[in-house]
């Protein structure tokens, strides 16, 4: 039996690999993203579009429903000719396959917000330091957006013509943690002491740690279904 | 060794298996024939654990491998047959031979197909491709669903010595169907579905 790290790698493998080959999820996701940004630049006077406030709420709300989209791809590509039977019936344990959905849909995820980011400074001439500075938040909130996610995705989208559920009841559940990206993201960018968001920071641990858990126990069970 | 005991399995009011008992040696085939909807692909999904049952047990001899293959595509459709094998090697923590792999392509006379995304296949493609994803995997039992479905004498034939290819080196292979004609030659044993109970009958 090869160690958990070595099987983790190895799916975490496979999910980029078929971003590569099958999803385009990178390329479909900032392209949509990007859409909903220059739709923000277009409806908004030049005097607002550099105000940092607006764009802060905007970027949450476009990840929020890049996410959305990211998820149901990451399940579209197995269930269009259902391969789901032949992989969730493999010796491996659902948790590590979870795992690596996680994983790869944050990194992906992460990358996205990075575009936008990249996106609006080229328009408004931010420092580019911003974006580095944001990584840690990005990366944090998406364990949460994506724990989450995967588990409603799952509980929701039992059949075709139940999934609007999806986003019915995905929102709702993440607006804490929108709230509270939104905050320390507002906080870093115009450079304010973010040890005054500390609990912000907790909140968002907090959903981290209880995805990634609720997941491990419950994905396997949920695929069953 | 499979063993299934007192396996009842119900969706809603409706009951599917009822205290069904079933055991299999190695290196068997056991065909599961019965009408539509009688529970045959509800049983393969009860005993590979992709579908919780209401009461009973499933047990198989510790290390055993055991693949599951629906009677849908079971494709990534955008990749080729070597990169979707290689793919589900990965999710079965396994690695290809690719000698292994060129030879079961001769053998399933599909090796011009093999530059082809798999959503471009035809249908009994699609069946000889889900075939060489059990040629290449290690397994110790495998259950497949309807596997002679859209597949002309030919293809038919092709299974059959295949089937019986992978029986002769240990193998077991559990699979549902409504040819039953075909099957016999090759079945140690077949079951028909009937009420939600099994009925054995040694061939």
């Amino acid at each position: 039996m090869q160690p958990l790290k070595v099987m983790l790698s190895k799916l975490i493998y496979n999910e980029f690999y078929l971003e590569r080959k099958s999803s385009y999820n990178v390329f479909y996701m900032s392209f949509f993203a990007i859409s909903c940004l220059m739709f923000l630049l277009f409806s908004f006077p030049l005097s607002k579009i550099t105000d940092i406030s607006i764009f802060n709420g905007f970027l949450w709300i476009i990840v929020a429903l890049s996410s959305i989209k990211l998820i149901e791809n990451s399940f579209a590509r197995e269930r269009d000719f259902s391969i789901h039977d032949l992989i969730y019936s493999s010796s491996i344990d659902s948790s590590l396959i979870f795992l690596s959905k996680l994983i790869s849909l944050n990194l992906i995820l992460t990358v996205v917000q990075l575009i936008i980011l990249l996106v609006y400074i080229l328009f408004t001439g931010l420092n580019i330091d911003i974006a580095f500075s944001l990584i840690p938040l990005f990366l944090l909130t998406n364990f949460g957006l994506v724990g989450f996610g995967i588990l409603i995705f799952l509980i929701t989208n039992t059949t075709t013509s139940k999934s609007f559920l999806f986003p019915v009841i995905f929102f709702p559940i993440i607006i804490p943690i929108l709230i509270n990206s939104s905050n320390i993201s507002l906080g870093l960018i115009v450079q304010n002491n973010t040890s005054l968001y500390i609990d912000s920071w907790l909140i968002l641990l907090t959903f981290a740690l209880l995805g990634i858990l609720l997941g491990i126990n419950l994905f396997g069970r949920l695929i069953k279904q | 060794m499979l063993t299934v005991k007192n396996l009842r399995k119900s969706f809603s009011s409706t009951c599917v298996l009822n205290d069904v008992c079933f055991s299999m040696d190695v290196g068997k085939i056991c065909a599961i024939s019965g009408s539509n909807g009688c529970g045959k692909t509800t049983f393969l999904k009860c005993i590979s654990g992709l579908v919780s049952y209401d009461s009973g047990s499933v047990e198989f001899k510790s290390n055993t491998n055991f693949l599951f293959l629906s009677d849908k595509a079971n494709i990534f459709g955008d990749l080729t047959m070597e990169e979707n094998l290689i793919v589900l090697a990965r999710y079965h923590n396994q690695n290809i031979n690719m000698n292994q792999f060129y030879d079961s392509l001769d053998k399933l006379n599909i090796k011009e197909l093999k530059n082809l995304p798999l959503k471009f296949f035809s249908q009994g493609n699609l069946q000889r491709n889900k075939l060489l994803v059990a040629m290449n995997l290690n397994w110790d039992y495998l259950f497949i669903d309807e596997p002679f479905s859209n597949l002309d004498r030919y293809g038919i034939k092709i299974f059959k010595e295949i089937f019986t290819s992978l029986k002769s080196n240990g193998k077991s292979i559990i699979f549902s169907t409504h040819h039953i004609d075909e099957s016999k030659s090759i079945c140690d044993s077949m079951i028909s579905i009937k009420n939600a109970t099994f009925k054995s009958n040694v061939v």
